[in-house]
């Protein structure tokens, strides 16, 4: 056979018309040749081959490693054979082809390749799309050998890892584990050499950025191939998403389990199919899970179960959030809950369940209890309360009591904000106040009473007591004050301190008046002494130089001399007596005629008298007779001067107003207590309308019986006033031209003789 | 032991009033007695440096000197204690008396006196006046 170049047939116009796809690059990837068919089917024109690089341009991204490891080889042969690659036309079609590469060398180096392929896109398009399927999939898809290297990988890879191709074909894929997962991914990969399987596996591969990726496998192992297939995923997201849901799910449950509350969730049907741990902790042992799928009946006693599920129906109906006050056992008996009951609703806003929470308010409950009753106490005290914030500028008051209201008649309104100092009004100068003042400095109670105005300006006594009230940390925070109208017992206190005063004072006046009416009774008695003194003392003159005319030392009278100096003497003796009746009733209404009480023998005291009088009786011819009761005692005790006074001026005018018949002196004891001075007489007697006022000075019972009878018209005043001062009485019977009896009746005082004791 | 009769006294009055002293002096010495008069207790204490009468008749209120304090002056002398004094005195309301012979007089008679009963008082206080010196 002749060799081709024998032929005769042009080698150029052969190539060029064969049915393969002919191409020379050089080592760098070049093309240096293409024959037609090659433009024909990757849709280049001649022009473009120049600037074509088979590597960078033509050679599909997951053949390089393939068809890189085949061109290294070349040195060692005359040819490789059965190549199959992936090529991109310009159009971007996938086109298969196998074929062979035949080097040339040159001085030992290898100089230019030319491939020979036919396609196999048109015999097989199956393996067309296949390749087309391959290199568009976002999943990773691709083909690892049992040494652990990744043979065929999809570009999609490129995308996850940010390595080129053929960074990763060709590679150890454990390289580009994380080395965390090294341990089970060796492990899996022995598995899958064994046996012919198919599994799922995740691990983490670390990028080029060295950020972290997880991968979810799917693969299948073919031990006779020694080939692994596998599908791949990124889903870092995916896990992540699944890590923040899981971390919200555990913080939310968290919160749930801490809340304080009770929280359950129950389907429709009433089965709790989410519970939090305290109510978990109160009902079910602490176990979540023992509770749910369990209804309110399974849980509670029947009567407790029954207002539940009738709440939940009242949420159901209403479709509204809706607050109960329950009661749930506890270890102590009955808790009282605040509890909030609403509906859930799934995504498709159909509801789901129905949720409570709920809060044990048993102690704020029994809080509130107290602080109601505290409050009402408060509020209901008789009492004014008022409180005062000690933290703010000029201590206003910040709550007052009804009672405070009523106490001052401002309202609410009008006191609170304010200083209470208003309530001084402008009476402000009171120690009362200064003491308040003193007590906030030094942070102590105090109690006062002070001065206070109510709204319509009247004065009222307000007993405060003041209490300082200190927190925690010991420091003033408030002032509590109680006010008492104490104004009707301090007006009281303030009538008897001004009645004492007055008292004090009338004391003090009357103190004086008795002065000065000692004053003006030692005065008045200072000049009754006088006046008596000073009256007499020329009394004595003239009654003694008449007595001596008439007792004949100067010589003898001549008749009428003589009676003019009788008349003299007369007139001078009746002036005298007057004198001495007068000053006695003066000294008497003076209040200075002083008793002087002692014990005397009454007989010897009758018979004194008797011997005065005797003689005036008998010089008118008049019978007079003494008599002295029996049972009378021997001594009695009074002032026998007084007495005897009495008598003489009784019987004087006795005897002035008797002209005959006659005149008798009695005493007679009247009873245990009192005896009698009696004188009688069978006188001219005393008209019935007159005998009331013969007492009265100068009374006598006719003007004109004065001038016949002498007498000053004192005697009888003078007799019922010593009667009176001595305590007793006098009292007259009388009757006109038959006589008149005059009764002294005076206490008596038994008194035992003694030698010592006499008149 | 004094006499009673009047032929045998001495008599000193003591009267700041010139008419009660004349009343006096008049009646006693119509009685025979010696009397010596003095106008108030100095001039009354200068005459008993002279004489030592058988009794004084003493004034009590005077100028200069008064009853009280002249007889207070004489009771503290040694050399008239035998020598009665008796009060002659307007004074003669209730508790006068008392109040005189609480003093230590002798003997007390007021004024106005009628002629006759002065010489009986005189010899009423005389005699007491002896009793008492018995």
């Amino acid at each position: 056979m002749q060799s081709f170049h024998e032929v005769g047939v042009p080698l150029d116009d052969l190539i060029s018309k064969l049915g393969d796809l002919i191409q020379v690059i050089n080592p760098d990837g070049q093309i240096i040749y293409a024959n037609n068919r090659w433009l024909e089917c990757l849709n280049y024109s001649e022009a473009d081959i120049e600037k074509l690089n088979f590597l960078d341009d033509i050679l599909d991204k997951s053949f390089w490693a393939i068809f890189l490891a085949e061109a290294s080889n070349l040195h060692c042969v005359e040819c490789a054979s059965n190549i199959r690659l992936g090529l991109l036309s310009s159009n971007g079609e996938h086109i298969i082809v196998e074929g062979n590469l035949i080097p040339r060398i040159k001085n030992n180096e290898l100089e230019a390749i030319v491939c020979v392929f036919h396609e196999l896109s048109d015999e097989n398009s199956g393996l067309t799309e296949l390749a087309r399927m391959f290199s568009m999939s976002v999943d990773m898809l691709g083909i690892a050998d049992f040494e652990g290297n990744f043979v065929k990988l999809n570009p999609a890879w490129e995308q996850v890892l940010g390595y080129p191709l053929d960074e990763l074909i060709g590679q150890a894929y454990i390289n580009f584990v994380h080395p965390d997962d090294v341990e089970t991914t060796i492990q899996k990969a022995e598995a899958a050499s064994l046996v012919q399987t198919t599994q799922t596996f995740e691990n983490r591969y670390i990028c080029k950025d060295g950020s972290v990726r997880w991968i979810s496998w799917h693969y299948s192992s073919y031990p006779d191939t020694q080939r692994i297939y596998f599908v791949a995923r990124d889903i870092t997201q995916q896990r992540h998403d699944q890590e923040v849901l899981q971390a919200t799910k555990d913080r939310l449950e968290a919160i749930l389990d801490n809340s304080g509350t009770l929280i359950g969730l129950k389907d429709m049907t009433g089965a709790y199919i989410l519970v939090n741990q305290e109510f978990a902790d109160l009902f079910g042992n602490g176990n979540k899970e023992s509770l749910l799928g369990k209804y309110d009946d399974e849980i509670f006693p029947k009567d407790i179960a029954r207002i539940l599920i009738e709440n939940d129906y009242r949420v159901i109906q209403t479709g509204q959030t809706l607050r109960f006050e329950e009661n749930l056992p506890g270890d102590d008996g009955l808790h009282n809950y605040l509890t909030t009951r609403f509906i859930i609703n799934n995504m498709v806003n159909q509801a789901y369940g129905v949720c409570m929470i709920a809060k044990d308010i048993t102690e704020r409950k029994l809080t509130e209890m107290q602080l109601l009753t505290r409050n009402q106490a408060v509020e209901h005290s008789p009492s004014g309360i008022s409180i005062t914030d000690a933290r703010l500028p000029d201590m206003p008051l910040i709550y007052i009591n009804p009672a405070f209201e009523a106490q001052t008649g401002y309202s609410i309104e009008e006191i609170i904000g304010r200083n209470c100092r208003f309530l001084q009004g402008t009476d402000r100068e009171q120690k009362e106040v200064a003491e308040i003042r003193q007590a906030i400095e030094e942070e102590r109670p105090c109690f006062v009473v002070l001065r206070n105005y109510r709204k319509d300006g009247t004065l009222f006594y307000n007993e405060l007591s003041l209490a300082p009230i200190h927190n925690e940390e010991g420091i003033l925070t408030h002032y509590v004050g109680i006010s008492t109208d104490v104004t009707e017992r301090f007006t009281a206190a303030e009538q008897i301190r001004q009645q004492n005063e007055a008292l004090v004072e009338m004391n003090n006046r009357l103190t004086l008046a008795r002065k000065q009416a000692e004053d003006a009774t030692r005065l008045k008695s200072q000049f009754l002494a006088t006046m008596s003194h000073e009256l007499r003392t020329p009394m004595n003159a003239i009654i003694g130089y008449t007595e001596i005319q008439l007792a004949g030392m100067t010589g003898e009278l001549t008749a009428e001399q003589k009676s003019y100096q009788e008349r003299v003497l007369a007139n001078a003796n009746h002036l005298l007596e007057l004198i001495n009746d007068i000053l006695d009733i003066a000294k008497i209404e003076a209040g200075r005629l002083d008793l002087i009480e002692k014990s005397f023998n009454l007989r010897n005291w009758l018979e004194d008298i008797a011997a005065q009088m005797e003689g005036l009786a008998k010089e008118k011819k008049l019978i007079f007779s003494v008599k002295l009761d029996e049972n009378m005692p021997e001594y009695i005790s009074s002032d026998p001067a007084r007495i005897r006074q009495i008598a003489i001026n009784l019987l004087s005018n006795a005897i002035k107003f008797t002209n005959e018949g006659f005149v008798k002196i009695e005493i007679l004891k009247s009873g245990e207590t009192t005896w009698k001075l009696i004188v009688e007489d069978s006188g001219v007697g005393i008209p019935s309308h007159l005998q009331e006022t013969v007492f009265e000075e100068f009374r006598q019972a006719d003007s004109s019986s004065q001038r016949k009878a002498g007498g000053t018209g004192l005697g009888l005043s003078i007799v019922r006033q010593l009667a009176l001062m001595m305590g007793g009485n006098v009292r007259l019977k009388s009757q006109v031209a038959q006589g008149s009896t005059f009764t002294v009746t005076l206490p008596l005082i038994h008194v035992k003789h003694t030698k010592q004791i006499s008149d | 032991m004094i006499s009673q009769d009047p032929k045998e006294w001495t008599i000193l009055i003591v009267d700041d009033e010139p008419d009660n002293l004349g009343v006096a002096r008049k009646v006693l010495q119509f009685n025979g007695a010696e009397v010596h008069i003095a106008r108030n207790g100095l001039e009354g204490l200068s005459v008993l440096e002279n004489i030592t009468p058988s009794f004084v008749l003493l004034d009590l209120s005077m100028p200069e000197m008064d009853g009280w304090a002249m007889f207070k002056s004489i009771r503290s002398k040694n050399n008239f204690q035998q020598m009665p004094i008796i009060a002659l005195t307007a004074h003669a309301m209730s508790g006068d008396k008392e109040r005189v012979l609480e003093a230590g007089f002798d003997g007390y008679i007021a004024k106005p006196f009628r002629i006759q009963s002065l010489l009986e008082e005189i010899s009423y206080w005389l005699t007491d006046f002896n009793n008492k010196r018995v």
